[in-house]
């Protein structure tokens, strides 16, 4: 795991331990009763997530240093003079295989991390969607904008995949009594 | 008892009892596979059916269906990584990658016959303990129902190999959130903010399509290839049934603890395939490809969710407290049948009862049969460009989470879970542990409640009690010293390769 992952691992584990005490704060005027359990395993949560935290960014550390190390290694085997200054002022020249796999192996978690996101928005967008104009329209609005847009699917493929979805509507809502989510509004 | 059974077989060959078995099949089948749907669902989509009918034809319908959901609901498990429902959960541990390895056929094939196996165990057990099924049940008391939920509990260090610590807050995470809502004791709401939605707490499906399936979801976007990585199929149906039958002795104890831990009332069938999975990878000598495609993984959970389902009808026939949330619908239609459940059903109704029996039997005869003979086909799912699969998956997930509770919270929470899961998928977080704590934590807390308030202290004393604790911490030793001896022996692998290299 590369240094900027740990530090996201810091942020959600910094998330945990906040809702863990979140929780403990927002139950404590209730009854004995109704607070003794959902308390105690919030406070053990709480404890061990700090833990975590410490060990994280103790990990980060290591791992800052071992990076810095090979930073330096990389500079002490650099041939030529003329190469030093370089390396020196760019931590993206590489002077070995071993640091252009690294390396270009975290570009590729970061840009796979981005285009998550972005298909997370997509999902988001598409329960917008539901929200204005209900299921029923949503989902094959949702299905043709997906495939013609992301898929880049012809428009023989998009029309058999809305018959598709128009055949499973029907059935599960007809004989599977499947109530499906009106607008939000 | 055995000539009562005898009639009973007959009856289901000579009228139209099978054909009601058959229908049942079929709809639990499409409730199965279809993600986030369960037992619970597909009763309810039957129930309005059985008015009219006579009590074994209305039996032999319900029976049929719920027998099937939880070898059914092994396909969304395996073939996407999405739970079916809440007994095909530990299931998506070894089944998914299997499928991502290109072995989808396996998996699937081993998966439908160990169920098949299972049901029948369910079935047999059913009919052994019924006569002896009064005694047990009345030595159950909260704690010991307290004491198999941190049974279950325990299994979170397991689920969460080479990174305990994390399985742990991410176990207590899921506890802290089952425990949203209502409290069991008092009723006074718990972090709900005025929402009525969250009053009777999140919904399981929700929870469960959140954190497994909009993160693989999304995953199979990103990396934009098909399920099976290599764009091609290993395996088949039949190699995957010999796979399992490698594994005879694994199928039959999978099977009986599902059946034992399904005859409980209240632990729930969520946790028993979680329990299972976890005793097998704990007790495996060579355990380390657990989590990683192990064939066990899939046997053992799915041999013991089958066999529940006959345990989970001791309870429910003799003493009219339902199992599970399944057979609590079954029960409401026994009722609606004019069907009077308790003693009487080992008396005045027996031949019924047998029905039960026989009925659970064919059907995962046949709903196993059905299930082979689609999942080679079914596994060509693996090959499909995510881009052209995924929208309709998203569509379907989300259509499967707003049935939970019909409220647009569903979708709310589905998203913000959602968030949670690909969190953690990305930033290994292990998010099984997260579901057992959320699944355990309502009846953990209303088992303790209750022993603290009947017995004070003195419920640790119970032999019963006693009995779960010595297993919770044999099972505990017997891990760390399984994981301490595949270290030594990966330690002293090491140390004699090193020199070999050395040499050359």
């Amino acid at each position: 795991m590369a240094a900027f992952q740990v530090k996201y691992r810091i942020l959600l584990t910094v998330a945990f331990a906040s809702f863990f005490a979140y929780f403990i704060w927002s139950v404590r005027n209730l009854q004995y009763a109704s607070r003794f359990f959902p308390q105690l395993i919030a406070l053990i949560a709480l404890v061990l997530a700090v833990v975590q935290i410490g060990l994280e960014f103790r990990q980060r550390s290591t791992l800052a240093a071992s990076e810095a190390l090979r930073t330096d290694q990389r500079l002490a085997s650099a041939t030529s003079s003329a190469e030093r200054p370089k390396l020196a002022g760019s931590t993206h020249s590489l002077a070995g295989a071993a640091p252009v796999i690294e390396e270009a192996a975290t570009a590729d978690i970061q840009s796979s991390g981005r285009r998550g996101l972005q298909f997370m928005a997509l999902y988001l967008g598409f329960i917008g969607l539901i929200w204005l104009l209900g299921f029923a329209v949503a989902a094959p609005l949702f299905l043709a904008v997906f495939l013609v847009l992301v898929a880049r699917s012809r428009w023989s493929g998009v029309a058999l995949a809305l018959v598709g979805y128009a055949a499973g509507y029907f059935a599960l809502t007809t004989f599977a009594d499947m109530v499906l989510p009106p607008r939000g509004y | 008892m055995i000539e009562a059974a005898a009639i009973a077989l007959g009856n289901v060959f000579a009228s139209d009892i099978m054909i009601y078995i058959v229908v049942g099949v079929l709809v639990g089948l499409v409730v199965g596979i279809l993600p986030g749907l369960g037992g619970v669902v597909g009763m309810s989509l039957l129930l309005p059916f059985i008015f009219g009918m006579e009590p074994a034809q209305g039996i032999a319908l319900l029976i049929g269906m719920a027998a099937i959901t939880q070898t059914s609901d092994t396909f969304p498990s395996v073939l996407l990584g999405i739970p079916g429902s809440a007994a095909s959960q530990a299931t998506v541990l070894d089944g998914y990658p299997m499928a991502r390895q290109g072995k989808a056929a396996t998996a699937l094939g081993a998966a439908f016959f160990v169920s098949m196996v299972g049901g029948l165990i369910g079935a047999v057990f059913l009919f052994a303990a019924l006569g002896a099924a009064t005694p047990l049940m009345r030595s159950l008391g909260s704690p010991e129902l307290f004491m198999l939920a941190l049974l279950g509990l325990s299994m979170v260090g397991i689920l969460a190999r080479g990174a305990a610590l994390a399985g742990i807050i991410s176990g207590f995470f899921g506890l802290v959130l089952g425990a949203v809502g209502a409290a069991p004791a008092t009723g006074q709401a718990r972090l709900t903010h005025g929402f009525f939605y969250l009053y009777d707490g999140i919904p399981f499906a929700v929870v469960a399509l959140g954190l497994f399936a909009i993160p693989e979801l999304l995953e199979l976007l990103t990396e934009n290839r098909q399920i099976a990585k290599f764009g091609k199929l290993h395996g088949s149906v039949f190699s995957g049934v010999r796979e399992a039958l490698k594994h005879k002795a694994l199928i039959v104890r999978s099977a009986l603890i599902g059946a034992v831990i399904g005859f409980i009332p209240g632990v729930g069938g969520s946790v028993i395939d979680w329990i299972t999975y976890g005793i097998a990878a704990q007790t495996s000598r060579d355990n380390e490809n657990f989590g990683k495609g192990d064939i066990r993984g899939v046997i053992a959970p799915e041999s013991a969710n089958n066999a529940k389902e006959g345990g989970t009808l001791i309870p429910t026939l003799l003493f009219g407290i339902p199992g599970s949330g399944t057979t609590a619908v079954l029960l409401g239609g026994l009722l609606m049948m004019g069907v009077q459940v308790g003693p009487s059903m080992l008396t005045t109704n027996l031949s019924l009862t047998m029905t039960i029996v026989w009925s659970l039997a064919i059907a995962n005869v046949v709903g196993a049969t059905l299930c082979m003979v689609l999942a080679e086909p079914v596994s060509r799912l693996t090959l499909i460009d995510p881009k052209r699969l995924v929208p309709f998956l998203l569509i379907i997930v989300t259509a499967a989470a707003y049935q939970s509770s019909r409220n647009w919270g569903d979708l709310v929470t589905l998203v913000g879970v959602g968030a949670i899961g690909y969190a953690m998928k990305r930033l290994d977080w292990p998010r099984p542990p997260m579901l057992v704590g959320f699944v355990l934590s309502i009846s953990a807390e209303r088992y303790l409640h209750l022993s603290r308030s009947r017995y004070g202290l003195d419920w640790i004393y119970r032999p019963g009690v006693r009995f779960v604790f010595l297993l919770i911490c044999l099972l505990i030793a017997t891990g760390i010293y399984l994981d301490a001896s595949r270290q030594k022996r990966q330690r002293a692998a090491t140390t004699t390769v090193v020199p070999v290299r050395e040499e050359q």
